[in-house]
């Protein structure tokens, strides 16, 4: 009865929206609007809509140029001037002023522990020569200028007004004013429930095809909409039913419910998209001995975990390269998870290395469905040598915290965790947080190792591509000597929308425009 | 009455506090940062730790919990530790579509629950008795997820009569509103059906045993009168006090069905934050709960005196 009063009563579907408005929905709710103070993807994307960048990948890796509409280095690569296209406006109507690049950046470097603490280190003097040109001056050579202000995944060097960028890199911005193709539409932001994006007429394209990051920025409709739709399944049947317009992650379970959904398309970001990644704890034992890492590392086999996590070996690329198999750099070499492992010999090798016995904790997230299966592969193939395993189960934010102790597992602490890493923040040889030698303020797992920060920063400061390949390679080889991480394989992460979006640029993430005609 | 009200209002107060400073514990103790889950997975040790000062997290615990109960003594519920808006803010923009959903939810309840209650106990041990006793074990045992699942698959992606998710204002027009709120609002009353069905059943079965009722019929009593004036009003004392507790459950307890349905209710908002630890927001909510159980209650029980002239304060 109740369904027979509603059904006749709905005068309009909620789908009948007019042409230039979308809506959709993306893997987690937004909740912080700062693209600098939080490393959430999620925040990232949004970042996108809002702001626009200096420089920008292509779909090759290379930096083009963005905002920037020239920029002249000088003949020893230590000093740089770039100049702004003319005619960049902020979403207030203030005009883009190099003030307002030299804030941003100063701020990104300050939030950014990778890349942008990188280029900060290298870096003399970052300031405004006029008002639409700056200069970079290095202190030591750093090849990676370009690629740094490039950097395509969180937190991307968005630039906005100085007033706001003037903030602390930890004080949450207050204000969302960008001058990338979207405007937010602040009134209209529920923390976790909608955001609103309307196009901005003030927005001048580039007049290069887009190509990934870079190029002509075409925003594709006049309204976006995002909600947040908690359910994966729920999602998947309001993009069937017409209610979204699309979906950013289709869970790989649920793909086969849209393979033949009518006028569905169902697209990978590409392959190796994201990998799944193992960390031990340098601090305390038993991984604070090189030989018991290795003897782990002998024990593990790809191929298991990509099948309990993923299951379609369509979805799935088995890969040992650190930087990910995308990087033109990608190399296995020393990969031994690839293959399936010799048990006996990992055996031996933790005999040999003078285990004994103690607990190894397994941080498990249970909440995160796409990587939950992940950890008690882990358990099961190191239980498999004979190592002492705890599996410790909780909610990823349990996890990120508890994750920070560096104390004992009997005071707290643990031994490894895994994680599913965009291949973006992998690709890059110094920006890649499991590469960092630097010790133990940096991402946790606390690696130290001073040969391989050695390699990264001559890999930063290398000037040609075969010096950089060479050094890429070396860094591929230590990591897999000391056991920095683990790749644990990589997969495709698919997008599902609807004819509206059928002509959107072709990205590593949702980017929501397309190429000028 | 008056008595009654002002002793129950002043008995909430220390009930109040008492649940301020138990969440407020309970949240500290639990693991988890907020600092960590706004700066995200890959920022540095240090980075959080800026975070973690910028939001006062590092200060002694017993300062916070001054700040905080300060605060609340002044009817101030904090702000967002995530998005910094105020948490009373927060919950009014998500009590309307869970006030919403509770309502229907009721009042299909009542409207199914009730009659049907009756009947089988006017046909005790009959065919449509022993129907309805089966049923409401099938919405008993069926958990809300999984009839929430079956209704989208058969309204909304076979039929397409109904929309997957999502909420309209009843601003937007009582037809959208009840397009979208037909799917949650059964998936919802499902169990309340069948609880209440039993209840107002085996109440209506002791009550029709009576003498005054016996009586009535040898007066000549029409059976409708005697059914609804004479029976169920004397039914109804145990009827309203479940119909209030379900009430209290409905607003406190839809979070399943606002996550499967996507209605951005009081429910989806605490447990946002509980996952996010944004600790103002799961005490101010939770303080928000204790005081519509605590009105609930008390006008459950100025509805007795209504019911039962018998029933005095």
């Amino acid at each position: 009865m109740f369904l027979a009063v509603a059904g006749p009563l709905a005068a309009a579907p909620t789908a009948s929206q007019a042409e230039t408005s979308a809506k959709f929905v993306m893997h987690a709710p937004l909740r912080v609007l700062d693209p600098i103070l939080t490393s959430a993807y999620v925040t990232r994307n949004h970042g996108y809509l809002v702001y626009d960048t200096l420089f920008s990948m292509d779909a090759a890796g290379r930096p083009q140029p963005q905002m920037v509409e020239s920029w002249k280095v000088s003949e020893d690569g230590m000093a740089y001037t770039f100049k702004l296209r003319p005619g960049l406006v902020f979403h207030d109507g203030a005009p883009v002023t190099a003030d307002d690049v030299v804030a941003s950046l100063q701020r990104w470097e300050a939030g950014d522990a990778t890349i942008g603490n990188r280029l900060k280190n290298a870096t003399a003097e970052l300031a405004a020569s006029g008002a639409d040109t700056f200069t970079l001056k290095l202190k030591t050579p750093y090849g990676l200028v370009l690629e740094s202000l490039a950097k395509e995944s969180s937190p991307v060097p968005f630039i906005m007004p100085k007033r706001i960028a003037s903030a602390p890199a930890s004080q949450a911005i207050t204000e969302t004013v960008g001058s990338g193709p979207y405007r937010f539409v602040q009134a209209d932001f529920q923390a976790g429930v909608k955001a609103t994006y309307v196009k901005f007429s003030g927005y001048v394209p580039r007049k290069e095809p887009a190509s990934a990051f870079a190029g002509g920025k075409v925003a594709k409709v006049d309204r976006l909409e995002l909600v947040n739709i908690p359910d994966s399944q729920t999602a998947v049947n309001a993009l069937r039913n017409g209610e979204i317009d699309f979906l950013e992650d289709v869970p790989p379970d649920l793909m086969p419910q849209l393979k033949d959904a009518k006028g569905i398309a169902l697209k990978s970001y590409g392959k190796n998209s994201n990998m799944f990644t193992l960390r031990m704890n340098w601090l305390q034992a038993p991984f604070n001995n090189v030989k018991v890492r290795r003897a782990a590392l002998a024990a593990l086999y790809q191929q298991d975990y990509l099948d309990a996590q993923i299951g379609d070996p369509e979805v799935y690329q088995v890969c040992g390269a650190v930087l990910t198999c995308v990087s033109p750099y990608a190399s296995e070499e020393g990969a031994t998870q690839i293959k399936a492992p010799d048990l006996a010999h990992a055996r031996k090798l933790l005999k040999e290395s003078g285990y004994a016995g103690e607990k190894v904790v397994v941080l498990h997230p249970t909440d995160l469905p796409i990587f939950a299966n992940i950890a008690p592969v882990t358990a099961q193939a190191l239980r498999s040598i004979g190592m002492n395993v705890e599996i410790q189960s909780m909610d990823w934010a349990t996890l990120l915290s508890r994750r920070s102790k560096k104390e004992g597992v009997d005071e707290g602490g643990w031994s490894i965790f895994q994680s599913n890493m965009s291949s973006l923040d992998l690709i890059s040889a110094v920006g890649n947080p499991n590469l960092d030698g630097r010790a133990r303020t940096t991402y946790p797992g606390w690696t130290h190792d001073e040969v391989m920060d050695s390699l990264r920063n001559r890999f930063a400061a290398a000037r040609s591509e075969d010096e950089r390949r060479e050094l890429a390679l070396a860094i591929q080889r230590r990591n897999y000597e000391q056991v920095m991480y683990v790749p644990l394989g990589g997969y495709s992460k698919f997008k599902g929308y609807n004819a509206k979006f059928a002509d959107l640029v072709d990205a590593p993430i949702p980017l929501f425009w397309t190429s000028p005609k | 009455m008056l008595n009654l009200i002002f002793k129950r209002v002043l008995a909430a107060i220390p009930v109040m506090l008492v649940v301020a400073t138990v969440v407020f514990l309970l949240l500290r103790l639990a693991p988890g940062d907020p600092a960590r889950v706004i700066a995200g997975d890959m920022a540095s040790e240090q980075a959080v730790a800026e975070v973690r000062a910028e939001m006062g997290l590092d200060r002694p615990l017993p300062t916070q919990y001054l700040l905080a109960m300060g605060a609340l003594l002044k009817g101030d519920l904090g702000s967002s530790i995530i998005s910094k808006d105020p948490v009373a803010t927060l919950i009014g923009q998500r009590l309307g579509p869970t006030m919403a959903l509770a309502i229907c939810a009721i009042l299909l309840t009542i409207c199914a629950a009730i009659p049907l209650g009756v009947f089988s106990a006017w046909w005790h041990k009959g065919l449509f008795d022993r129907i309805t006793l089966a049923l409401t074990v099938l919405a008993f045992s069926v958990p809300a997820f999984v009839v929430g699942y079956l209704l989208i698959l058969v309204f909304s992606v076979k039929l397409n009569w109904l929309p997957v998710q999502g909420y309209a204002e009843l601003a937007s027009g009582f037809g959208t509103f009840l397009y979208h709120m037909a799917l949650p609002t059964i998936t919802l009353a499902t169990v309340f059906v069948a609880l209440i069905t039993r209840i107002t059943r085996g109440s209506m079965l002791e009550v029709l045993g009576e003498d005054f009722v016996r009586t009535a019929r040898a007066k000549g009593v029409p059976e409708r009168y005697v059914l609804y004036r004479h029976a169920l009003r004397n039914a109804a004392v145990p009827i309203v006090t479940v119909i209030g507790l379900a009430l209290t459950t409905l607003i406190s307890g839809v979070v399943v069905t606002e996550t499967i349905f996507n209605i951005p209710g009081v429910g989806r908002l605490i447990v946002d934050a509980v996952l996010a630890r944004d600790y103002p927001v799961v005490q101010g909510t939770i303080l928000f709960f204790s005081f519509v159980y605590v009105f609930i209650n008390l006008a459950i029980d100025l509805l007795y005196v209504v019911l039962d002239p018998r029933i005095r304060y």
